[in-house]
């Protein structure tokens, strides 16, 4: 048994579920069965290639990777190591998921605090006058006394 | 049934201009307008006249013209019921003459700052029916009714105004529920309006019963002018022009000495000048002082004044920062101090000061009343019926002196008697034969009439000037409201995701989210990957 190692270039965000990664820039077949290897952490030693030293992405036995690091070994070989990317590899799952959002770009609830909104230190004063109609204060123009008188 | 709106006295509709409360068919305003309600045979029409005071440089011209109103049923065709520039003009018109109006039966103009507005218009076997939603209120017109009301614009200096009118018949209006966010919402824009109303809901000011004092017989109590305060401390000096009524006075007083009878003598704000009408002579000390007068409070209307300032406080951010602790809010109320209020209990809502005095103390109390339900918010749960939230108390009087004096009467007198007995003490001495007895006695005499001469004043004065610092404090009701300035990183939304906090897939928040919870459905994925996922999930993935 065997499986295909596709290569890629991906420029994307690589928290971006789902990766469109495009046309694979290299491959290589491991004369392997996929289920005996690290399906995580991967560690392929194949011939070098320098196409691939170049890619950051890799599929292979259904699953999607990130290109971890490269580094050449003796014999014209390069070792390839890789981590997996849940994201891409259970993107139908993961999208299904029911959830709660707490933060979205797309969609908000502006009276929901936000902890990470920042403030400078110095602040906005406004003053209103309540109104009522007329001074819109009290005041003390009239003559007017109170006299209180005992007997 | 009866109802209330608001009226705005800036163009952005922040400052109340006034309350209006209206029963059904006809409207009030003070004095400042004037509604009538027509019946015409068989036809129903309106005339408001509006008047303005001072405003457009004309005084008491009607803005409101009957036009043509006065034509056979489906004929009223007013179109230029306002200035289509005034800062707020709603007017509307319907007609039913028949169950189902068709010619001639529409809403004339619904003009909101000037914008013409265009109203859901139904006609339903009711009658027509016009709605159209204005300051979270949702106001039908139907059948034989109509409503106008305008609003203008006050002056910069306050001196001018135009006054309003209002005319509503049967349906008046209705309070709609506030909108839910993210609806569009003229309160959104324009600010926060109220009902006015909190508490029972029944708009009053709750003021004390009259005269809780009982006035007229022990205790007395007079509104005066300063021409009576002087009057009242020239006779209790004795110093009438009119020597036989200072002896009088100067007697009264070592006799009876009326000033023991004030209480106290007190200045208000005008505000607080009490309704009771009449006039009786002021008496103290059992003394009747002729001919000064004041306006006895035992008549009623006296002891207590309410007076009452109001603001809608629109929101400023609109969001989240409106109501934490991004907003602070301090109401400053002359006499009592200041309160410190939550901001919920403030932005989007109408506030309103109720102070009454009572005005024998000159001790205020001022309520803190918010109106319910502030515009443009999500929640629509019950509570939230605003009502009285805060009070303060102190005191607005400050004290003026009564000044009395008896001219050294008491002293004088004794000083008399002491002479007269020396006088008669050397008589009888002499009519005994006592030559020397006769000469110390005359000169006991001739010594109590220099004491006469040094005869001390007497001089009482009751209270004194000042009491607090109420006439030099700020006397108009003030709210500060202090507001955090936000940075703005470029792309905050973009890069942080805004607050959502609502529940479905993930595939529903396309964008960059973070997720607080997710039951995730990834079959196959191995309990460290799960765990990675989760991870991610949480602390944020572009979808």
């Amino acid at each position: 048994m065997s499986f295909t190692v596709y290569f890629y270039n991906y420029n994307g965000n690589a928290r971006q579920i789902g990766k469109t990664l495009g046309s694979s820039l290299a491959s290589t077949t491991i004369d392997r069965n996929f289920s005996d290897i690290d399906s995580v952490n991967p560690v392929l030693r194949i011939a070098y290639n320098a196409t691939v030293e170049g890619c950051n992405m890799a599929t292979m036995g259904g699953k999607t990777y990130f290109i971890t690091s490269t580094a050449k070994a003796a014999g014209g070989q390069l070792i390839v190591s890789m981590h997996v990317d849940v994201l891409t590899t259970y993107a139908t799952g993961i999208l299904a998921s029911p959830c709660v959002c707490e933060r979205n770009s797309a969609q908000s609830d502006v009276y929901l605090p936000d902890a990470a909104a920042k403030n400078y230190s110095y602040h906005i004063v406004d003053e209103y006058t309540l109104k009522d109609g007329g001074y819109n204060q009290f005041t003390y123009n009239t003559e007017l006394l109170i006299l209180m008188t005992a007997g | 049934m009866s109802f209330r709106f608001r009226l705005y006295n800036d163009i952005n509709y922040k400052s109340v201009f006034r309350d209006v409360v209206c029963g059904e068919c006809s409207g009030t305003l003070d004095d400042d307008s004037l509604t009538t309600w027509v019946e015409d045979g068989e036809t129903f029409y309106y005339l408001g006249k509006t008047y303005m005071r001072n405003a457009f440089g004309e005084s008491d011209q009607p803005l409101v013209t009957s036009n043509d109103n006065t034509g056979s049923a489906g004929a009223h065709n007013s179109t230029k019921y306002f200035p289509n520039n005034s800062n707020m003009v709603i007017a509307g018109f319907a007609y039913d003459g028949q169950s189902s109006p068709s010619t001639g039966v529409a809403l004339r103009s619904i003009y909101v700052g000037g914008e013409l507005k265009t109203p859901d218009i139904n006609k339903g076997g009711d009658g027509l029916q016009l709605k159209f939603s204005i300051y979270g209120y949702t106001m039908e017109v139907r059948g034989v009714e109509m409503v106008i009301f305008s609003v203008d614009e006050l002056s910069p200096d306050q001196s001018t105004y135009a006054a309003t009118v209002c005319g509503i018949s049967k349906n008046a209006l209705e309070k709609a529920a506030p909108p839910r966010y993210g609806e569009d919402s003229e309160a959104n824009e324009d600010g926060g309006y109220g009902t006015g109303e909190g508490g029972d809901g029944d708009g009053t000011t709750d003021a004390p019963s009259e005269n809780a004092m009982p006035l007229g017989s022990g205790i007395h109590a007079y509104k005066i002018n300063f021409a009576a305060y002087n009057e009242i401390s020239s006779k209790l000096w004795g110093d009438d022009e009119n020597i036989f009524n200072a002896l009088w006075y100067k007697f009264v007083n070592y006799k009876f000495n009326p000033i023991a009878g004030v209480i106290n003598c007190i200045r208000l704000p005008d505000q607080f000048a009490p309704t009771a009408t009449g006039s009786a002579n002021i008496r103290m000390a059992g003394i009747i002082l002729t001919g000064t007068t004041g306006v006895p409070l035992a008549n009623g209307g006296g002891q207590y004044k309410t007076h009452t300032f109001s603001i809608s406080i629109s929101k400023y951010y609109a969001d989240f920062r409106d109501f934490s602790g991004a907003t602070r809010c301090v109401l400053h109320l002359p006499f009592c101090g200041a309160i410190e209020l939550s901001p919920s209990a403030v932005i989007g809502r109408t506030l309103t000061v109720i102070y009454c005095c009572d005005c024998l103390t000159g001790n205020v109390s001022a309520r803190v009343q918010i109106s319910a339900y502030p515009n443009g918010l999500p929640y629509q749960g019950t509570g939230n019926t605003g009502g009285y939230i805060a009070q303060g108390t102190g005191n607005c009087a400050y004290s003026v002196p009564i000044c009395g004096n008896d001219n050294g009467m008491g002293d004088k007198l004794a000083t008399l008697k002491t002479f007269a007995t020396g006088i008669s003490d050397a008589v009888a001495a002499s009519a005994s034969g006592g030559a020397t007895g006769t000469g110390d006695a005359a000169a006991v005499g001739i010594g109590t009439l220099v004491d006469y001469k040094l005869a001390r004043y007497t001089t009482s004065v009751v209270g004194s000037l000042g009491g607090g610092v109420a006439n030099v404090s700020d006397l108009a009701c003030r709210l500060v409201i202090e507001r955090d300035v936000p940075s703005k990183p470029k792309d905050y939304g973009t890069l942080r995701g805004w607050m959502l906090n609502t529940s479905g897939t993930v595939g529903n928040y396309a964008g960059y989210s973070v997720f607080s919870a997710v039951n995730l459905q990834t079959g196959g994925a191995s309990d460290e990957e799960k765990t990675e996922i989760e991870n991610l999930l949480y602390g944020g993935v572009w979808v």
